[in-house]
C-alpha cells in the first residue's frame, strides 16, 4: 500500500524514484516539492536516516537543483561532527539527471512551525545560544552560512537546533561563485543590509548574526517579524531592513530591557556594529541569561 | 582712489615726509622685509642718538587691518614701537577698533596716494619684549646691510 | 578606559626615554627605525624594551635612510632588485619573516604588521586586497608559524578624505574588524594641508567616530603621531595615545618621510613651549612676553624644572633644545594623565571644561594686549567636534 501511494505522488512531483525506494524497507514521505522527494526510512547501515532524492539542473532540466549548490553543501556537512548539523552519509549525483543524499534524519519540525515553543527570555536566549554555538563550528572551518532563517532551523524534542541547508554557505577563502540577485542568493526576509545591498566584500560572519539577530527578536515578538511593515510602517520587509528600521520599542518593556544591547549589537547596520569574535557574542548572551536566571 | 599694492603703499611710505622726519636729523637705519626675526616688518626704521636707540617698525596693509595688527604685534619682540599703516581708503574699519591698538600698545596711522600721512594712535616706547630677538635685531641692524 | 600614554620617538629620542625613567612621564616608547639604527634599538633596556611598540616603517618602500638600512627587513636588502611594486608580493614572506623574528628577537610588547601609505582614496577593495596580500597575509602566517601568544595590531595609515568619507570609513571598519587574528589598530592619520592646530570639524568628528568603532570592536587603538588633539581624541577611548618632542613626530606628514631628511637645511620652526591652560604651544617671545607682564601666569599655568630654565634671563631658544620638550613631557603627560582617570561622558565634560577654559584665557589675554592672531581659534571646532560626539553616544540631547 505505501508504495503505491508513493507511486502517486512519483507522477505529481515527476520525480521517478521508484528504483531507488526499492531498496528499502518502508519507505515514508516525509516532504515533497520543487522537485525533489524527502523519504524517511531505515538503513541497514546508518539506521533511521533521510533518504532526499531530487533532479539536479541540467540542458534537459533547467529548473532543476543546482548540483554545484548541493556539493558544496555535502563537503560542509562531512566536515562537521556535530548535534547541531545532520551527519551527512552519502551523497550520489548520477548519470540520469537525479542526486541521492542519504542523511541524518532529525525528528523535528522547523522553527517556522513551532515558534511557540520558545516563550520566556531564557528559552529564547538558550536557543540563540545554542545557534550561535552551532554556527560558530562553520565559522571555524571559515565559512558563512548566509541563509539561516527560522525554516532551516529544525527544533529536536529537546528543544536543541539543528542547522540545515548550508546550500549557499559560502567559504571565506573560495574564489566567488556565480551569484545571482542579493550579492547572493539568500532569503530576503532574513538578509542582512550587506546582502541586500550586493555587498559582497563586506558578508562574513557577522552577517550570520544579522540573521540570528532578526530570529532572535522574531521570537521576542512572538513570531512577528521585526521589520514587518505592520509594526513599522515602510513598503517591505528587505526595504526596512536596508532602511535600519526595526521594532526596537519591544525592549521598552522591563521584562525584555536586558535584552536590547544583544539585539542592537546583532542587528547593528554595518558588520563592524555587530560583534567582531565569536567569544565577545556568547560573553554577552551569557550576561543576558544571567539577567534572567 | 587707494593704492594698487601693498609695494606701492611701502614705496609711497618710505618717501613720505613722516619717514623722513623720522630719519632726521642724526644717524638712522631704514630697512625693508627684515627676515630672520619674528614675521617680516615691511620697514623697519632705528633713529640712534648719543644717549639711546629707538626702533620702529611698520606693518604695510591695504585692508587687512587683523592681521596687519597680529603682525605688529610680533615685531614688539624686537623693536621699541610698531605700527599698522593702513591704505587711506580702507582705515575705516580698524579706526572702529581703537581699543584693541591702544591695549596692545600698536600705533595706526593710514597713508594716502598723495603721500599725506594720517596718525590715529601713537604708541609709548615700549622695551622689546623678547631679549633674545632684541639682541638679534641688534646685532643685524649694526651690521652693514643695503639700506635706502 | 584609561588610556596609556606613548612617547612618540623621532631624532634624540633619548630625551623622551629619559623622560619616561626620570620623570614617569610615560608607560612606553613608539621605535621609529628611520630614527634610531638597529643596534641603538637592540641596547635600549629590557623593561622598557619590551612595553615598547617597533613601528616597521614599510609605508614607503623606496625610501630608506641610513639608521632604517641597519635593519635586514627592508625591500631593498631583500629583493634582488631594490623595491619593485610588481615583484614586492613574491618577497613579501621574506620581509614578513625576517620583520617578525626582529620583533621577536626584541621581545617588543606586540607584534606589529607593517602598512603601505596612500595619499589618495584607491577602491577599499584595491587597498585591502593589497594591504592583504603584501602585508596582513604574510605577517600572520610569520607570527603563527613562530607559536607564539603576543598581541597583534596592524598598522594603519589613512588620509583625512578616507576617514571624513562616511562609506569608505565604513568600508575600512568593515575591513578591519573582520580580520582575524589581529588585537589591535596602530592608526596614524594624515591631514593635509593642515595648521599645526586641526580645526577641521568634520575631520575631529569622523575621526573620532573611526576610533570609537575600533574601541567597541575590543580591539586595541594606539593613536600615533599626535598633536594636543590627543586630550580631545581620548574621548573616544583609545588604548593609547602618544605624545612626541618635535613637530614631525607630533603631526604626521608623509612629506616628512623622505631620505635623510635631517640634512635638506630647512629653517626650523619657531621655538615654543607648551602651555596647557591654552592647549597649544606658544611661541617662545609670546613666552616672554608673558613672563614679563605677569611672572605668576606661566608659573601657574606649568611650572616644572624645565621653565625654570627656559625662562632664565639668557637662556637662547631654538627648536632643537630639549628643554622646552622635556617641559611638554611633564606637562602634557600630567594633563593627559588626569583626563585618563575618569570615563566616557565624564570624560567628555571635563575636556570640553578644558577647551572652555582655554578659550577663556585666549579671551583674557586678547583684553589684556596679546593680539596673538588666530591663537585658540580651533578651539570652538574642538568643542564642536566633541559635542557632536557626545551626542551620538546619547551623552548630550
Amino acid at each position: 500500500m505505501p508504495r503505491a501511494k508513493t507511486k502517486k505522488v512519483l507522477e505529481l512531483d515527476e520525480v521517478e524514484c521508484s528504483d531507488i525506494l526499492d531498496c528499502y524497507i518502508n519507505p515514508e514521505l516525509i516532504y515533497t516539492g520543487g522537485q525533489r522527494v524527502v523519504y524517511k526510512t531505515n538503513h541497514p547501515e546508518y539506521g533511521v536516516v533521510a533518504l532526499k532524492i531530487g533532479q539536479y539542473r541540467s540542458s534537459e532540466n533547467p529548473d532543476g537543483w543546482d548540483i554545484e549548490r548541493i556539493e558544496r553543501e555535502i563537503d560542509i556537512l562531512r566536515g562537521i561532527d556535530s548535534q547541531y548539523y545532520p551527519k551527512n552519509f552519502s551523497f550520489e549525483k548520477r548519470t540520469d539527471g537525479r542526486y541521492i543524499i542519504i542523511e541524518e534524519f532529525i525528528d523535528s519540525t522547523p522553527l517556522s512551525r513551532c515558534m511557540a515553543l520558545f516563550q520566556t527570555p531564557l528559552e529564547i536566549l538558550e536557543l540563540i545560544k545554542n545557534l550561535a554555538v552551532g554556527l560558530n563550528i562553520v565559522w571555524e572551518m571559515d565559512i558563512v552560512h548566509r541563509d539561516l532563517k527560522p525554516d532551516n532551523i529544525l527544533i529536536k524534542q529537546n528543544r536543541k537546533p539543528t542547522i540545515i541547508d548550508l546550500g549557499i554557505a559560502r567559504s571565506l577563502n573560495s574564489a566567488s561563485i556565480t551569484e545571482t540577485l542579493l550579492g547572493g542568493p539568500c532569503s530576503r526576509l532574513y538578509a542582512a543590509p550587506e546582502q541586500l545591498k550586493y555587498d559582497k566584500k563586506s558578508i562574513d560572519k557577522r552577517t550570520d548574526q544579522y540573521n540570528l539577530g532578526i530570529i532572535l527578536v522574531q521570537l521576542l515578538l512572538k513570531g512577528t517579524h521585526p521589520f514587518d511593515p505592520k509594526i513599522v510602517g515602510g513598503i517591505s520587509i528587505p526595504q526596512n531592513i536596508v532602511d535600519n528600521k526595526w521594532y526596537a520599542q519591544v525592549f521598552d518593556s522591563v521584562d525584555l530591557s536586558p535584552i536590547r544591547p544583544l539585539a542592537s549589537q546583532l542587528l547593528g547596520f554595518q558588520p563592524y556594529h555587530r560583534f567582531r569574535t565569536y567569544q565577545m557574542l556568547i560573553k554577552k548572551i551569557d550576561c543576558c541569561m544571567e539577567e534572567y536566571q | 582712489m587707494g593704492f594698487k599694492s601693498e609695494k606701492e603703499m611701502v614705496e609711497a611710505i618710505i618717501e613720505s615726509n613722516y619717514i623722513k622726519d623720522l630719519t632726521n636729523p642724526g644717524p638712522s637705519i631704514i630697512k625693508e622685509e627684515v627676515k630672520g626675526l619674528f614675521g617680516v616688518p615691511d620697514i623697519i626704521v632705528v633713529k640712534k642718538n648719543s644717549e639711546k636707540q629707538i626702533s620702529y617698525a611698520f606693518e604695510a596693509k591695504l585692508t587687512n587691518w587683523r592681521r596687519a595688527l597680529v603682525q605688529a604685534f610680533r615685531y614688539k619682540a624686537f623693536v621699541n614701537r610698531s605700527y599698522v599703516i593702513m591704505d587711506h581708503d580702507h582705515v575705516a574699519p580698524a579706526l572702529l577698533q581703537g581699543e584693541r591698538f591702544s591695549r596692545s600698545n600698536i600705533g595706526l596711522m593710514s597713508i594716502d596716494n598723495t603721500g599725506t600721512i594720517y596718525f590715529h594712535y601713537h604708541p609709548y616706547d615700549e622695551s622689546p619684549y623678547s631679549p633674545q630677538l632684541e639682541s638679534k635685531f641688534n646685532s643685524m641692524v649694526t651690521e652693514t646691510m643695503p639700506c635706502r | 578606559m584609561k588610556f596609556e600614554i606613548y612617547h612618540q620617538l623621532g631624532h634624540n629620542g633619548t630625551w623622551n626615554i629619559d623622560s619616561i625613567k626620570n620623570e614617569n612621564t610615560g608607560e612606553g616608547i613608539i621605535i621609529s627605525p628611520r630614527s634610531m639604527n638597529k643596534k641603538n634599538t637592540e641596547k635600549i633596556e629590557e623593561s622598557l624594551r619590551k612595553k615598547a611598540i617597533f613601528d616597521p616603517l614599510l609605508l614607503n618602500p623606496h625610501q630608506v635612510n641610513t639608521k632604517m638600512a641597519t635593519y635586514d627587513f627592508y625591500p631593498n636588502d631583500v629583493m634582488p632588485y631594490g623595491f619593485e611594486t610588481k615583484q614586492f608580493s613574491q618577497y613579501s614572506s621574506i620581509i614578513a619573516n625576517k620583520c617578525i623574528k626582529f620583533q621577536d628577537q626584541n621581545d617588543f610588547r606586540y607584534f606589529v604588521i607593517p602598512t603601505r601609505y596612500y595619499n589618495d582614496m584607491p577602491p577599499v577593495s584595491t587597498l585591502t586586497r593589497i594591504l592583504n596580500e603584501h602585508f596582513i597575509d604574510p605577517f600572520l602566517t610569520a607570527i603563527e608559524n613562530l607559536g607564539s601568544h603576543k598581541g597583534v595590531i596592524i598598522q594603519l595609515i589613512l588620509n583625512s578624505n578616507m576617514i571624513k568619507n562616511d562609506e569608505y570609513a565604513s568600508d575600512l571598519l568593515n575591513w578591519i574588524t573582520g580580520i582575524e587574528g589581529i588585537d589591535g589598530v596602530y592608526l596614524i592619520t594624515e591631514l593635509s594641508p593642515r595648521d599645526k592646530q586641526i580645526g577641521d570639524v568634520d575631520f575631529l568628528y569622523s575621526l573620532l567616530n573611526f576610533v570609537n568603532a575600533l574601541s567597541q570592536n575590543e580591539l586595541e587603538v594606539i593613536l600615533g603621531y599626535l598633536n594636543t588633539e590627543a586630550l580631545l581624541l581620548s574621548i573616544a577611548n583609545p588604548s593609547i595615545i602618544t605624545i612626541g618632542s618635535y613637530e614631525n613626530t607630533r603631526n604626521f606628514n608623509s612629506n616628512n618621510f623622505i631620505y635623510d631628511n635631517e640634512k635638506t637645511g630647512q629653517k626650523g620652526p619657531t621655538p615654543r613651549l607648551y602651555i596647557p591652560r591654552l592647549l597649544d604651544w606658544i611661541e617662545h617671545p609670546y613666552i616672554d612676553l608673558m613672563n614679563k607682564t605677569d611672572p605668576d601666569y606661566i608659573r601657574s599655568a606649568a611650572h616644572n624644572e624645565y621653565l625654570d630654565q627656559v625662562l632664565k634671563p639668557g637662556y637662547k631658544w631654538h627648536f632643537t633644545k630639549p628643554e622646552p620638550y622635556k617641559h611638554f613631557f611633564i606637562e602634557g603627560y600630567k594633563q593627559l594623565r588626569e583626563i585618563s582617570i575618569v570615563e566616557d561622558n565624564e570624560r567628555y565634560c571635563e575636556i570640553c571644561n578644558i577647551i572652555d577654559s582655554a578659550t577663556r584665557e585666549y579671551s583674557q589675554l586678547k583684553e589684556a594686549g596679546f593680539e596673538l592672531g588666530v591663537a585658540g581659534s580651533y578651539l570652538p571646532k574642538w568643542s564642536t567636534a566633541a559635542h557632536l560626539f557626545a551626542k551620538k553616544q546619547g551623552w548630550r540631547k
